[in-house]
Protein backbone atom coordinates (compact mmCIF):
# COMPACT_ATOMS: atom_id res chain seq x y z
CA UNK A 1 0.00 0.00 0.00
CA UNK A 2 1.31 3.36 -0.96
CA UNK A 3 1.53 5.87 1.84
CA UNK A 4 2.76 8.69 -0.34
CA UNK A 5 -0.16 8.45 -2.74
CA UNK A 6 -2.54 7.98 0.12
CA UNK A 7 -1.20 11.13 1.73
CA UNK A 8 -1.55 12.93 -1.58
CA UNK A 9 -5.13 11.74 -1.93
CA UNK A 10 -6.13 12.93 1.54
CA UNK A 11 -4.32 16.24 1.07
CA UNK A 12 -6.15 16.90 -2.18
CA UNK A 13 -9.43 15.91 -0.57
CA UNK A 14 -8.96 18.25 2.36
CA UNK A 15 -7.85 21.17 0.23
CA UNK A 16 -11.09 20.83 -1.74
CA UNK A 17 -9.15 20.58 -4.98
CA UNK A 18 -9.86 16.98 -5.83
CA UNK A 19 -11.97 15.37 -8.51
CA UNK A 20 -15.38 13.93 -7.79
CA UNK A 21 -13.90 10.48 -8.08
CA UNK A 22 -11.21 11.17 -5.52
CA UNK A 23 -13.83 12.58 -3.17
CA UNK A 24 -15.93 9.48 -3.57
CA UNK A 25 -12.96 7.20 -2.93
CA UNK A 26 -12.11 9.00 0.27
CA UNK A 27 -15.73 8.94 1.39
CA UNK A 28 -15.88 5.22 0.76
CA UNK A 29 -12.57 4.56 2.45
CA UNK A 30 -13.71 6.61 5.44
CA UNK A 31 -16.88 4.55 5.64
CA UNK A 32 -14.88 1.35 5.76
CA UNK A 33 -12.51 2.12 8.60
CA UNK A 34 -14.90 1.74 11.52
CA UNK A 35 -13.92 -0.56 14.29
CA UNK A 36 -16.36 -3.20 15.37
CA UNK A 37 -18.63 -2.12 18.15
CA UNK A 38 -17.04 -4.58 20.56
CA UNK A 39 -13.66 -2.92 20.02
CA UNK A 40 -14.93 0.31 21.48
CA UNK A 41 -12.97 1.11 24.58
CA UNK A 42 -15.85 2.71 26.39
CA UNK A 43 -13.11 4.69 28.04
CA UNK A 44 -15.33 7.71 28.25
CA UNK A 45 -16.32 8.93 31.62
CA UNK A 46 -16.90 12.00 33.68
CA UNK A 47 -13.17 12.12 34.19
CA UNK A 48 -12.50 12.33 30.49
CA UNK A 49 -15.20 14.94 30.15
CA UNK A 50 -13.66 17.09 32.89
CA UNK A 51 -10.10 16.63 31.69
CA UNK A 52 -10.95 17.56 28.10
CA UNK A 53 -12.93 20.56 29.26
CA UNK A 54 -10.06 21.84 31.38
CA UNK A 55 -7.66 21.44 28.49
CA UNK A 56 -10.02 23.26 26.15
CA UNK A 57 -10.45 26.12 28.60
CA UNK A 58 -6.77 26.57 29.18
CA UNK A 59 -5.91 26.26 25.49
CA UNK A 60 -8.48 28.81 24.43
CA UNK A 61 -7.52 31.22 27.22
CA UNK A 62 -11.19 31.20 28.00
CA UNK A 63 -11.07 32.19 31.63
CA UNK A 64 -9.18 35.40 31.05
CA UNK A 65 -11.55 36.40 28.30
CA UNK A 66 -14.66 35.72 30.34
CA UNK A 67 -13.38 37.80 33.16
CA UNK A 68 -12.52 40.81 31.04
CA UNK A 69 -15.71 40.71 29.03
CA UNK A 70 -18.18 40.46 31.84
CA UNK A 71 -16.76 43.23 33.94
CA UNK A 72 -15.88 46.12 31.69
CA UNK A 73 -19.31 47.56 31.16
CA UNK A 74 -20.79 48.01 34.61
CA UNK A 75 -17.53 48.95 36.27
CA UNK A 76 -16.62 51.61 33.75
CA UNK A 77 -19.86 53.40 34.47
CA UNK A 78 -19.78 53.34 38.21
CA UNK A 79 -16.14 53.84 39.14
CA UNK A 80 -13.42 56.26 38.25
CA UNK A 81 -10.80 54.77 35.98
CA UNK A 82 -8.08 54.09 38.52
CA UNK A 83 -10.54 52.12 40.59
CA UNK A 84 -11.73 50.23 37.59
CA UNK A 85 -8.29 48.85 36.90
CA UNK A 86 -7.68 47.87 40.44
CA UNK A 87 -11.06 46.31 41.00
CA UNK A 88 -11.98 44.57 37.83
CA UNK A 89 -10.53 41.24 38.88
CA UNK A 90 -12.47 41.24 42.10
CA UNK A 91 -15.67 42.09 40.36
CA UNK A 92 -15.01 39.42 37.82
CA UNK A 93 -14.85 36.73 40.43
CA UNK A 94 -18.11 37.86 41.96
CA UNK A 95 -19.79 37.79 38.57
CA UNK A 96 -18.45 34.38 37.76
CA UNK A 97 -19.76 33.09 41.04
CA UNK A 98 -23.13 34.55 40.50
CA UNK A 99 -23.24 33.02 37.09
CA UNK A 100 -22.26 29.53 38.13
CA UNK A 101 -24.19 29.69 41.35
CA UNK A 102 -23.17 26.35 42.70
CA UNK A 103 -19.87 27.11 44.32
CA UNK A 104 -19.48 26.53 47.99
CA UNK A 105 -17.02 28.69 49.76
CA UNK A 106 -15.50 27.57 52.97
CA UNK A 107 -14.18 30.72 54.47
CA UNK A 108 -12.65 31.26 57.84
CA UNK A 109 -11.61 34.52 59.31
CA UNK A 110 -9.74 33.03 62.26
CA UNK A 111 -6.08 32.89 61.69
CA UNK A 112 -4.10 29.71 62.05
CA UNK A 113 -0.87 31.05 63.50
CA UNK A 114 0.58 27.58 63.80
CA UNK A 115 0.93 27.41 60.04
CA UNK A 116 2.50 30.80 59.59
CA UNK A 117 6.14 31.01 58.78
CA UNK A 118 8.33 32.58 61.45
CA UNK A 119 8.40 36.34 61.19
CA UNK A 120 4.99 36.62 59.60
CA UNK A 121 2.71 39.11 61.24
CA UNK A 122 -0.43 37.72 62.75
CA UNK A 123 -2.50 38.38 59.70
CA UNK A 124 -5.82 36.64 59.34
CA UNK A 125 -5.78 33.65 57.08
CA UNK A 126 -8.56 32.86 54.68
CA UNK A 127 -9.06 29.30 53.53
CA UNK A 128 -10.89 28.46 50.32
CA UNK A 129 -11.85 24.96 49.31
CA UNK A 130 -13.20 24.02 45.94
CA UNK A 131 -15.73 21.32 46.63
CA UNK A 132 -17.27 21.54 43.18
CA UNK A 133 -16.40 19.49 40.12
CA UNK A 134 -15.12 22.46 38.13
CA UNK A 135 -12.06 24.66 38.63
CA UNK A 136 -12.72 27.82 40.61
CA UNK A 137 -11.02 31.19 40.35
CA UNK A 138 -9.82 32.77 43.56
CA UNK A 139 -8.62 36.34 43.67
CA UNK A 140 -5.81 37.14 46.04
CA UNK A 141 -5.48 40.51 47.80
CA UNK A 142 -2.61 41.56 45.50
CA UNK A 143 -4.61 41.04 42.30
CA UNK A 144 -3.12 37.64 41.53
CA UNK A 145 -5.54 34.96 40.49
CA UNK A 146 -5.68 31.30 41.31
CA UNK A 147 -7.64 28.70 39.43
CA UNK A 148 -8.32 26.26 42.21
CA UNK A 149 -8.98 22.75 40.95
CA UNK A 150 -11.68 20.51 42.44
CA UNK A 151 -10.91 19.05 45.89
CA UNK A 152 -8.16 21.58 46.48
CA UNK A 153 -7.69 24.13 49.24
CA UNK A 154 -5.65 27.28 49.48
CA UNK A 155 -4.99 29.48 52.46
CA UNK A 156 -3.69 33.01 52.34
CA UNK A 157 -3.73 36.16 54.49
CA UNK A 158 -6.58 38.61 54.01
CA UNK A 159 -3.91 41.19 53.37
CA UNK A 160 -0.32 40.63 52.25
CA UNK A 161 1.21 42.95 54.84
CA UNK A 162 4.58 41.36 55.28
CA UNK A 163 7.48 41.50 52.88
CA UNK A 164 6.31 38.44 51.00
CA UNK A 165 3.14 36.91 49.63
CA UNK A 166 2.67 33.47 51.14
CA UNK A 167 0.10 30.93 50.03
CA UNK A 168 -0.52 27.42 51.32
CA UNK A 169 -1.83 24.89 48.86
CA UNK A 170 -3.27 21.44 49.21
CA UNK A 171 -4.17 19.89 45.87
CA UNK A 172 -3.79 21.45 42.47
CA UNK A 173 -3.98 25.03 41.28
CA UNK A 174 -3.02 27.31 38.43
CA UNK A 175 -1.53 30.67 39.41
CA UNK A 176 -1.45 33.95 37.54
CA UNK A 177 0.74 36.13 39.63
CA UNK A 178 0.59 39.91 39.70
CA UNK A 179 4.00 41.48 39.33
CA UNK A 180 5.41 42.93 42.51
CA UNK A 181 9.15 42.62 42.75
CA UNK A 182 9.30 43.88 46.30
CA UNK A 183 7.14 41.06 47.59
CA UNK A 184 8.15 37.61 46.42
CA UNK A 185 5.29 35.21 45.83
CA UNK A 186 5.73 31.88 47.58
CA UNK A 187 3.56 28.79 47.41
CA UNK A 188 4.00 26.18 50.13
CA UNK A 189 2.98 22.64 49.30
CA UNK A 190 4.07 20.12 51.86
CA UNK A 191 7.83 20.06 51.93
CA UNK A 192 8.23 22.08 48.78
CA UNK A 193 8.26 25.81 48.23
CA UNK A 194 7.73 27.38 44.84
CA UNK A 195 8.97 30.94 44.43
CA UNK A 196 7.69 32.95 41.54
CA UNK A 197 10.14 34.84 39.42
CA UNK A 198 7.66 35.32 36.60
CA UNK A 199 3.97 34.97 35.95
CA UNK A 200 1.93 31.80 35.60
CA UNK A 201 2.38 28.20 36.59
CA UNK A 202 0.73 25.03 37.91
CA UNK A 203 1.31 23.41 41.26
CA UNK A 204 -0.03 19.93 41.84
CA UNK A 205 0.30 17.99 45.02
CA UNK A 206 -1.19 14.56 45.20
CA UNK A 207 -2.10 13.57 48.73
CA UNK A 208 -1.32 9.92 48.13
CA UNK A 209 2.36 10.02 47.33
CA UNK A 210 3.18 13.45 48.71
CA UNK A 211 4.98 14.17 45.48
CA UNK A 212 4.72 17.72 44.21
CA UNK A 213 4.58 18.75 40.61
CA UNK A 214 5.15 22.26 39.34
CA UNK A 215 4.89 23.27 35.70
CA UNK A 216 5.51 26.67 34.19
CA UNK A 217 3.29 28.24 31.56
CA UNK A 218 4.93 31.64 31.33
CA UNK A 219 7.80 33.23 33.18
CA UNK A 220 10.09 31.56 35.67
CA UNK A 221 9.81 29.99 39.09
CA UNK A 222 12.29 28.43 41.44
CA UNK A 223 11.43 25.34 43.41
CA UNK A 224 13.23 24.16 46.53
CA UNK A 225 12.77 22.39 49.82
CA UNK A 226 10.81 24.38 52.34
CA UNK A 227 13.62 24.60 54.88
CA UNK A 228 16.11 25.81 52.28
CA UNK A 229 14.54 29.17 51.64
CA UNK A 230 17.46 31.20 52.95
CA UNK A 231 19.88 29.41 50.67
CA UNK A 232 17.53 29.83 47.76
CA UNK A 233 17.27 33.55 48.37
CA UNK A 234 21.02 33.87 48.42
CA UNK A 235 21.02 32.34 44.97
CA UNK A 236 22.32 29.02 46.14
CA UNK A 237 19.95 26.52 44.63
CA UNK A 238 21.62 23.28 45.54
CA UNK A 239 18.85 20.76 45.78
CA UNK A 240 16.39 23.04 44.01
CA UNK A 241 15.82 24.10 40.43
CA UNK A 242 14.79 27.12 38.40
CA UNK A 243 12.09 26.33 35.89
CA UNK A 244 11.40 28.17 32.66
CA UNK A 245 8.52 28.09 30.24
CA UNK A 246 7.14 24.65 29.31
CA UNK A 247 9.20 22.97 31.99
CA UNK A 248 7.97 21.11 35.00
CA UNK A 249 9.58 19.60 38.02
CA UNK A 250 8.73 16.59 40.05
CA UNK A 251 9.77 16.38 43.67
CA UNK A 252 10.05 13.02 45.35
CA UNK A 253 10.18 13.36 49.14
CA UNK A 254 11.91 10.05 49.79
CA UNK A 255 15.01 11.00 47.89
CA UNK A 256 14.53 14.78 48.24
CA UNK A 257 15.18 14.91 44.51
CA UNK A 258 14.03 17.59 42.10
CA UNK A 259 13.93 16.55 38.47
CA UNK A 260 13.31 19.10 35.74
CA UNK A 261 11.65 17.83 32.58
CA UNK A 262 9.46 19.20 29.80
CA UNK A 263 5.71 19.52 30.23
CA UNK A 264 3.60 16.94 28.38
CA UNK A 265 2.17 19.37 25.87
CA UNK A 266 4.41 22.41 25.44
CA UNK A 267 2.54 25.52 24.37
CA UNK A 268 3.99 28.00 21.89
CA UNK A 269 4.05 31.68 22.69
CA UNK A 270 1.01 33.41 21.20
CA UNK A 271 3.26 35.55 18.99
CA UNK A 272 4.53 32.44 17.21
CA UNK A 273 1.10 30.97 16.62
CA UNK A 274 1.41 31.09 12.83
CA UNK A 275 5.18 31.07 12.55
CA UNK A 276 5.55 27.43 11.66
CA UNK A 277 5.37 27.66 7.90
CA UNK A 278 8.64 26.72 6.26
CA UNK A 279 9.62 26.84 2.62
CA UNK A 280 13.04 25.35 1.97
CA UNK A 281 14.15 26.66 5.34
CA UNK A 282 17.47 25.52 6.76
CA UNK A 283 17.08 23.26 9.74
CA UNK A 284 19.06 25.67 11.89
CA UNK A 285 16.38 28.29 11.23
CA UNK A 286 13.57 25.83 11.87
CA UNK A 287 15.13 24.79 15.17
CA UNK A 288 15.62 28.41 16.18
CA UNK A 289 11.98 29.23 15.48
CA UNK A 290 10.85 26.32 17.63
CA UNK A 291 13.28 27.30 20.38
CA UNK A 292 11.93 30.82 20.53
CA UNK A 293 8.30 29.79 20.26
CA UNK A 294 8.44 27.23 23.02
CA UNK A 295 11.37 28.48 25.09
CA UNK A 296 12.92 25.01 24.85
CA UNK A 297 16.51 24.30 23.85
CA UNK A 298 16.80 22.31 20.66
CA UNK A 299 20.20 20.82 20.00
CA UNK A 300 21.29 19.67 16.55
CA UNK A 301 23.60 16.85 17.49
CA UNK A 302 25.27 16.80 14.10
CA UNK A 303 26.56 20.03 12.50
CA UNK A 304 25.53 18.74 9.09
CA UNK A 305 21.87 18.73 10.09
CA UNK A 306 21.92 22.51 9.83
CA UNK A 307 22.21 22.21 6.06
CA UNK A 308 19.04 20.18 5.66
CA UNK A 309 16.07 21.96 4.17
CA UNK A 310 12.52 21.66 5.45
CA UNK A 311 9.25 22.57 3.75
CA UNK A 312 5.86 22.24 5.42
CA UNK A 313 3.06 24.06 7.16
CA UNK A 314 3.06 22.67 10.68
CA UNK A 315 1.12 25.47 12.39
CA UNK A 316 -1.65 23.26 13.65
CA UNK A 317 0.48 20.49 15.16
CA UNK A 318 1.60 20.19 18.76
CA UNK A 319 5.35 20.39 19.36
CA UNK A 320 6.08 16.70 19.44
CA UNK A 321 4.25 16.10 16.17
CA UNK A 322 6.11 19.03 14.64
CA UNK A 323 9.36 17.43 15.73
CA UNK A 324 8.36 14.04 14.35
CA UNK A 325 7.49 15.60 11.00
CA UNK A 326 10.73 17.55 10.86
CA UNK A 327 12.79 14.54 11.89
CA UNK A 328 11.06 12.28 9.33
CA UNK A 329 11.67 14.71 6.51
CA UNK A 330 15.41 15.04 7.13
CA UNK A 331 15.93 11.41 8.06
CA UNK A 332 16.73 12.21 11.65
CA UNK A 333 15.38 11.21 15.03
CA UNK A 334 14.54 13.36 18.00
CA UNK A 335 14.89 12.58 21.67
CA UNK A 336 14.17 14.42 24.88
CA UNK A 337 16.78 14.57 27.59
CA UNK A 338 15.77 16.50 30.67
CA UNK A 339 14.55 19.85 29.39
CA UNK A 340 16.35 19.72 26.07
CA UNK A 341 15.43 18.23 22.72
CA UNK A 342 18.10 16.58 20.58
CA UNK A 343 17.86 16.02 16.85
CA UNK A 344 20.28 13.50 15.49
CA UNK A 345 20.92 12.11 12.03
CA UNK A 346 23.38 12.00 9.20
CA UNK A 347 22.51 15.48 8.04
CA UNK A 348 22.82 17.00 4.61
CA UNK A 349 25.60 18.42 2.46
CA UNK B 1 -37.62 17.24 26.50
CA UNK B 2 -36.89 19.79 29.13
CA UNK B 3 -38.32 23.11 28.09
CA UNK B 4 -35.67 25.02 30.06
CA UNK B 5 -32.78 23.78 27.94
CA UNK B 6 -31.85 26.18 25.15
CA UNK B 7 -31.92 24.69 21.66
CA UNK B 8 -28.90 24.58 19.37
CA UNK B 9 -29.87 27.71 17.49
CA UNK B 10 -30.10 29.70 20.73
CA UNK B 11 -26.76 28.32 21.86
CA UNK B 12 -25.18 29.36 18.56
CA UNK B 13 -26.61 32.85 18.96
CA UNK B 14 -25.25 33.18 22.48
CA UNK B 15 -21.91 31.76 21.43
CA UNK B 16 -21.73 34.40 18.71
CA UNK B 17 -22.15 37.07 21.35
CA UNK B 18 -19.26 35.73 23.44
CA UNK B 19 -21.22 33.74 26.00
CA UNK B 20 -18.87 31.20 27.62
CA UNK B 21 -21.79 29.37 29.23
CA UNK B 22 -23.27 28.65 25.84
CA UNK B 23 -19.87 27.31 24.84
CA UNK B 24 -19.78 25.04 27.84
CA UNK B 25 -23.31 23.83 27.17
CA UNK B 26 -22.36 22.94 23.60
CA UNK B 27 -19.37 21.04 24.90
CA UNK B 28 -21.42 19.10 27.46
CA UNK B 29 -24.04 18.30 24.88
CA UNK B 30 -21.76 17.05 22.10
CA UNK B 31 -18.33 16.05 23.38
CA UNK B 32 -19.20 12.40 23.95
CA UNK B 33 -20.68 11.76 20.53
CA UNK B 34 -17.81 13.55 18.82
CA UNK B 35 -15.28 11.66 20.89
CA UNK B 36 -16.92 8.30 20.17
CA UNK B 37 -16.96 9.08 16.46
CA UNK B 38 -13.28 10.03 16.49
CA UNK B 39 -12.40 6.94 18.47
CA UNK B 40 -14.39 4.60 16.22
CA UNK B 41 -12.42 5.83 13.25
CA UNK B 42 -8.96 6.23 14.75
CA UNK B 43 -8.93 3.48 17.42
CA UNK B 44 -6.66 5.79 19.33
CA UNK B 45 -7.84 7.43 22.55
CA UNK B 46 -5.08 10.06 22.51
CA UNK B 47 -5.90 11.02 18.96
CA UNK B 48 -9.62 11.14 19.72
CA UNK B 49 -9.03 13.43 22.71
CA UNK B 50 -6.76 15.73 20.77
CA UNK B 51 -9.26 15.94 17.92
CA UNK B 52 -12.12 16.89 20.24
CA UNK B 53 -10.00 19.39 22.16
CA UNK B 54 -8.72 21.14 19.06
CA UNK B 55 -12.19 21.26 17.59
CA UNK B 56 -13.63 23.09 20.59
CA UNK B 57 -10.66 25.44 20.93
CA UNK B 58 -11.20 26.50 17.32
CA UNK B 59 -14.96 26.77 17.82
CA UNK B 60 -14.35 29.28 20.61
CA UNK B 61 -11.72 31.16 18.62
CA UNK B 62 -14.08 31.54 15.68
CA UNK B 63 -17.23 32.13 17.70
CA UNK B 64 -17.88 35.63 16.43
CA UNK B 65 -17.19 35.05 12.75
CA UNK B 66 -18.85 31.65 12.63
CA UNK B 67 -21.58 31.19 10.00
CA UNK B 68 -23.35 28.02 10.98
CA UNK B 69 -26.87 26.94 10.13
CA UNK B 70 -26.96 23.65 11.93
CA UNK B 71 -24.70 23.20 14.93
CA UNK B 72 -24.79 19.42 14.93
CA UNK B 73 -23.86 18.96 11.30
CA UNK B 74 -21.19 21.63 11.63
CA UNK B 75 -19.60 19.77 14.55
CA UNK B 76 -19.73 16.41 12.85
CA UNK B 77 -18.28 17.76 9.61
CA UNK B 78 -15.53 19.41 11.61
CA UNK B 79 -14.70 16.26 13.52
CA UNK B 80 -14.71 14.23 10.30
CA UNK B 81 -12.25 16.65 8.70
CA UNK B 82 -10.02 16.42 11.73
CA UNK B 83 -10.11 12.63 11.61
CA UNK B 84 -9.05 12.68 7.96
CA UNK B 85 -6.29 15.16 8.84
CA UNK B 86 -5.17 12.75 11.52
CA UNK B 87 -4.77 9.96 8.94
CA UNK B 88 -3.07 12.38 6.58
CA UNK B 89 -0.50 13.24 9.24
CA UNK B 90 -0.01 9.61 10.07
CA UNK B 91 0.60 8.75 6.44
CA UNK B 92 3.08 11.60 6.29
CA UNK B 93 4.89 10.55 9.45
CA UNK B 94 5.04 6.97 8.20
CA UNK B 95 6.79 7.99 4.98
CA UNK B 96 10.13 6.34 5.30
CA UNK B 97 12.13 7.18 2.24
CA UNK B 98 12.10 10.10 -0.11
CA UNK B 99 12.70 8.12 -3.30
CA UNK B 100 11.08 4.80 -3.98
CA UNK B 101 11.13 4.46 -7.76
CA UNK B 102 9.19 1.22 -7.78
CA UNK B 103 5.97 2.96 -6.76
CA UNK B 104 3.22 3.01 -9.33
CA UNK B 105 2.02 6.47 -10.20
CA UNK B 106 -0.86 8.28 -8.60
CA UNK B 107 -3.63 7.59 -11.16
CA UNK B 108 -2.81 3.91 -10.96
CA UNK B 109 -3.03 4.07 -7.21
CA UNK B 110 -6.53 5.53 -7.46
CA UNK B 111 -7.56 2.72 -9.82
CA UNK B 112 -6.25 0.12 -7.45
CA UNK B 113 -7.95 1.65 -4.46
CA UNK B 114 -11.26 1.91 -6.26
CA UNK B 115 -11.03 -1.60 -7.60
CA UNK B 116 -10.19 -3.08 -4.24
CA UNK B 117 -13.10 -1.39 -2.54
CA UNK B 118 -15.58 -2.21 -5.29
CA UNK B 119 -14.54 -5.83 -5.46
CA UNK B 120 -14.78 -6.23 -1.75
CA UNK B 121 -18.21 -4.66 -1.56
CA UNK B 122 -19.26 -6.73 -4.60
CA UNK B 123 -18.52 -9.89 -2.74
CA UNK B 124 -20.99 -9.15 0.01
CA UNK B 125 -24.30 -11.08 -0.07
CA UNK B 126 -26.81 -9.05 -2.02
CA UNK B 127 -29.02 -7.90 0.80
CA UNK B 128 -26.08 -7.02 3.00
CA UNK B 129 -24.47 -5.12 0.16
CA UNK B 130 -27.58 -3.13 -0.57
CA UNK B 131 -27.98 -2.10 3.05
CA UNK B 132 -24.31 -1.34 3.44
CA UNK B 133 -24.17 0.86 0.33
CA UNK B 134 -27.33 2.70 1.37
CA UNK B 135 -25.85 3.34 4.78
CA UNK B 136 -22.15 3.89 4.26
CA UNK B 137 -21.85 5.22 0.75
CA UNK B 138 -25.15 7.00 0.38
CA UNK B 139 -25.49 8.28 3.90
CA UNK B 140 -28.92 6.94 4.88
CA UNK B 141 -29.59 6.37 8.55
CA UNK B 142 -30.50 2.98 9.93
CA UNK B 143 -34.04 4.18 10.49
CA UNK B 144 -34.42 5.44 6.92
CA UNK B 145 -33.18 2.13 5.54
CA UNK B 146 -35.46 0.18 7.82
CA UNK B 147 -38.52 2.02 6.58
CA UNK B 148 -37.34 1.92 2.96
CA UNK B 149 -36.78 -1.84 2.98
CA UNK B 150 -39.56 -2.56 5.47
CA UNK B 151 -37.48 -4.44 7.94
CA UNK B 152 -36.70 -3.98 11.65
CA UNK B 153 -33.89 -1.54 12.52
CA UNK B 154 -32.12 -4.31 14.36
CA UNK B 155 -31.90 -6.34 11.14
CA UNK B 156 -30.43 -3.35 9.31
CA UNK B 157 -27.84 -2.93 12.04
CA UNK B 158 -27.01 -6.61 11.84
CA UNK B 159 -26.31 -6.42 8.11
CA UNK B 160 -24.10 -3.37 8.54
CA UNK B 161 -22.03 -5.05 11.23
CA UNK B 162 -21.72 -8.18 9.09
CA UNK B 163 -20.66 -6.09 6.11
CA UNK B 164 -17.96 -4.27 8.04
CA UNK B 165 -16.65 -7.50 9.41
CA UNK B 166 -16.52 -9.20 6.01
CA UNK B 167 -14.99 -6.16 4.33
CA UNK B 168 -12.28 -6.04 6.90
CA UNK B 169 -11.30 -9.57 5.91
CA UNK B 170 -11.66 -9.01 2.17
CA UNK B 171 -9.73 -5.77 2.16
CA UNK B 172 -7.01 -6.79 4.50
CA UNK B 173 -4.49 -6.97 1.67
CA UNK B 174 -5.34 -3.55 0.49
CA UNK B 175 -7.20 -1.26 2.78
CA UNK B 176 -6.08 -2.75 6.00
CA UNK B 177 -2.37 -2.33 5.38
CA UNK B 178 -3.20 1.34 5.05
CA UNK B 179 -5.54 1.38 7.93
CA UNK B 180 -3.30 -0.82 10.02
CA UNK B 181 -0.20 1.26 9.47
CA UNK B 182 -2.10 4.45 9.78
CA UNK B 183 -4.32 3.46 12.58
CA UNK B 184 -2.11 1.24 14.62
CA UNK B 185 -0.14 2.69 17.49
CA UNK B 186 -2.40 0.86 19.87
CA UNK B 187 -2.36 -2.50 18.18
Amino acid sequence: MNKRHFHQLLTRYRSGECTEREARLVDQWFALIDVDAEDLAGATSELTEARLWNAIRSRSGLDTKIVLKTTEMPMAESKPLHFFIKWRWAAAVVLMLAAFGGYQWVSRQNGRPGKLAAGETLANLVAKTNSTAAPMWVLLPDGSRVSLQPQSTIEYPTDFQSDKREIYLKGKAFFEVARDERKPFLVYTGEVTTKVLGTSFWVNRTEADKAVEVSVVTGKVSVFQKDKEKEARAGNLTGGVVLGRNQRVKYTPDTKQFTAVLVKTPIADEVYKNAFVFDDARLSTVAQTLEQAYGIDIVLANERLKNCLFTADINSQPLFTQLALIAASVNATYSIKGTKIFLDGKGCR
Amino acid sequence: MQPLLPDDAQLLDRLGSDDPHAFEEIYRRYWQRLYDFAYTKTRDTDAAEEIVQALFVVLWEKRVSLQVGNLQSYLFTAVRNRIIDHFKEKAFTALDDVDSPSEPDYPLFLDELEQAMQQAVGQLPEKTRRIFVLNRFEGNTVRQIASLLRMPERTVEYHITQALRTLKKLLKDFILPVAAILVSGKF
